[in-house]
């Protein structure tokens, strides 16, 4: 009797941690492990002779996204943001470890990954240059085997939503810059896919444009849940659309955390900009790490290792102060922290 | 399986009609360029009739009819290729700029995608030209017709799989247009217009295995002249071979492809 009474507790358990398994695959849409890829280059060496060498593009990172995360995934050129998309997209062969995004191998399933998720590539476009917006996304519907009705039904919702309605029927190489990234958006996310991974969505555009794009990319995911995988240099982006930041450089993942607490730990880090009444060029500032902009001088403070007062005092001392302002680190410069730290 | 085969044939006419409502979208180069094209493939035959004008009809048993269908069956081989497939010609660019990247993101046969992403217009006068000569040089026999339509388009496939093969050759050996380039214009289109009555046996074999100009050129045409099912079979069975290898080597070359970061867009 006592025998299976905790034959029954065994299973119960079991079966929960199953079924937390499970709950926790669901909520996971990507899942990564030492996943690394490693290229080889040739050096020349002389007329007719090179060598060969490797070159470790992307080295052993780890990393989950769970569904709805938005995730800005950013560094320095050359870091391997790039290599890790192709990888998770299926485009490239990783050199070593796992990878499972949306329950499937990227290495082994990419057409069937293909309808899963979408992609869009500021410098490559999916759009047809000599065809006409429409004709370009009823040929993507058929590439996603898409009805006639779905794709027009689809080509309608779509035009409404991001108010492109008006492009539809212009051709695209006469669209404008800002007008074709919209309509690089519309194209990757036609088929409706669980995620977008977006590599600078917002290259080359101008503030009006970049506004309505991360509009739309906002919108796209409080409305239909979407996780948005994005690589961005520019920091407004991040700012504006992502809850949490993963830093890569030198192919490694050195800092994966919420901007909330990116933020926070920076918190002992102030910018202090003062503006005197007179040119500051010659003024000494001894040990204070100073800027000077004619008779603007801009410090930064760190509060843990300085008494922000003390420093206050002695800026005030060297000249006739008409204002001052006190600022927590800008994310710009806290990424810059983060890589100069890592270089 | 079937429903992946009938969604990658519905895409890909769907895929030519779209490269073909790209060309139209500029008419008057589309016209001029194949017009162009049919008055350079007709001066190879003025010269042709000139040479038989002065050896009274006949050279070594080839009569002017064999210089037709030279100029026709394999024309429109290359027309078919180039028009409905011009894209296999930016395949290496497409490897080595990290294009293929658009492609391999797509959920279908990337191999397709490229073929049909470009049509080459110039390619249209040599099919257009290819039929014209080919209803010429069957005085009216629609059988002969039909052997010189069928076996013409069957022809595209020896074009387009030694251009795949060469061109994937890029993820290994960097840039092998120029080879593909070379092979193309100076042994498949320079050898496939000369009559194989002039080749000694060493080249001929050549012809018959890695220069399948046999297939695009000679064996069609003794179809034409006297139809034997042994000829037909060959070609087949030569064209699904050299299918067989382009897509191995194209799945090969996707393996080692390791993309690339140029800003760029489809045509």
């Amino acid at each position: 009797m006592r025998i299976s009474f905790f034959v029954a507790i065994n299973m119960v358990t079991v079966k929960f941690n199953n079924k937390n398994k499970m709950k926790r695959r669901e909520k996971m849409l990507i899942e990564v492990k030492g996943l690394s890829k490693t290229f080889k280059v040739k050096q020349k060496k002389g007329m007719f002779q090179s060598q060969e060498s490797l070159f470790q593009a992307v080295d052993n990172v780890d990393f989950q996204i769970e569904r709805g995360e938005m995730v800005a995934f950013i560094g320095p050129n050359g870091a391997g943001k790039s290599t890790t998309i192709k990888m998770l997209t299926g485009i490239i062969q990783p050199t070593s470890g796992s990878m499972i995004v949306d329950g499937l191998d990227p290495s082994k399933d990419r057409k069937k990954l293909a309808y899963k998720i979408g992609c869009m590539f500021g410098q490559k476009s999916q759009l047809y240059m000599h065809l006409s917006v429409i004709d370009s996304l009823r040929l993507i519907g058929s590439i996603y085997d898409m009805s006639k009705k779905e794709v027009e039904e689809r080509i309608e919702e779509i035009g409404e939503l991001f108010e492109i309605n008006h492009l539809l029927e212009q051709t695209v190489r006469k669209l404008s810059l800002g007008q074709r990234m919209i309509c690089e958006i519309s194209a990757s996310i036609l088929h409706n896919p669980d995620i977008i991974f977006l590599d600078e969505p917002t290259i080359g555009l101008d503030i009006v444009a970049k506004l309505r794009i991360r509009e739309i990319i906002s919108n796209l995911n409080k409305m239909k849940n979407t996780t948005v995988f994005l690589t961005s240099h520019d920091v407004s982006d991040v700012e504006a659309l992502c809850s949490r930041m993963m830093i890569i450089h030198g192919g490694k993942i050195v800092t994966d955390t919420s901007i909330e607490n990116l933020r926070a730990s920076y918190l002992n880090k102030k910018k202090l900009v003062l503006l005197y009444d007179k040119d500051m060029k010659d003024s000494r500032f001894n040990h204070l790490p100073a800027m000077c902009e004619g008779n603007k001088v801009m410090v930064s403070v760190d509060t843990s290792k300085e008494n922000i007062g003390e420093v206050l005092e002695e800026l005030v001392s060297l000249g006739n102060v008409l204002d001052i302002q006190i600022n927590s680190l800008p994310l710009e410069d806290i990424i810059k922290n983060i890589y100069e730290r890592n270089n | 399986m079937l429903m992946e085969a009938k969604h990658n044939i519905l895409f890909f006419f769907q895929a030519v009609k779209t490269s073909i409502l790209s060309a139209a979208a500029y008419k008057v180069n589309f016209v001029i360029q194949t017009v162009f094209m049919m008055i350079n493939n007709s001066s190879f035959l003025l010269f042709w009739s000139v040479v038989f004008s002065v050896n009274k009809g006949n050279m070594k048993g080839i009569v002017y009819q064999d210089i037709l269908l030279l100029w026709s069956i394999p024309v429109i081989s290359f027309g078919v290729c180039y028009f409905f497939f011009g894209g296999v010609e930016n395949l290496n660019t497409f490897i080595i700029s990290g294009q293929l990247d658009s492609f391999l993101l797509q959920p279908k046969n990337p191999l397709i995608n490229v073929l049909t992403s470009k049509c080459i217009f110039s390619a249209f006068g040599d099919l257009l030209y290819g039929l014209i000569i080919g209803i010429v040089a069957t005085n009216g026999n629609i059988f002969k017709f039909l052997i010189v339509v069928f076996f013409g388009t069957f022809g595209s496939v020896f074009y387009i799989a030694t251009e795949v093969i060469l061109r994937s050759l890029s993820v290994f050996l960097k840039d092998t247009g120029q080879i593909a380039d070379k092979y193309k214009n100076s042994l498949l289109t320079t050898f496939s217009s000369y009559p194989e009555n002039i080749f000694k046996s060493g080249l001929k074999l050549l012809l018959y295995s890695v220069i399948p100009v046999a297939y695009i050129s000679y064996l069609p045409i003794k179809l034409v002249n006297y139809f034997q099912l042994k000829y037909a079979i060959s070609i087949i069975i030569a064209g699904f071979i050299y299918l067989m290898i382009a897509y191995r080597v194209f799945s090969l070359s996707l393996k080692y492809y390791e993309s690339g970061n140029s800003i760029s867009m489809k045509n």
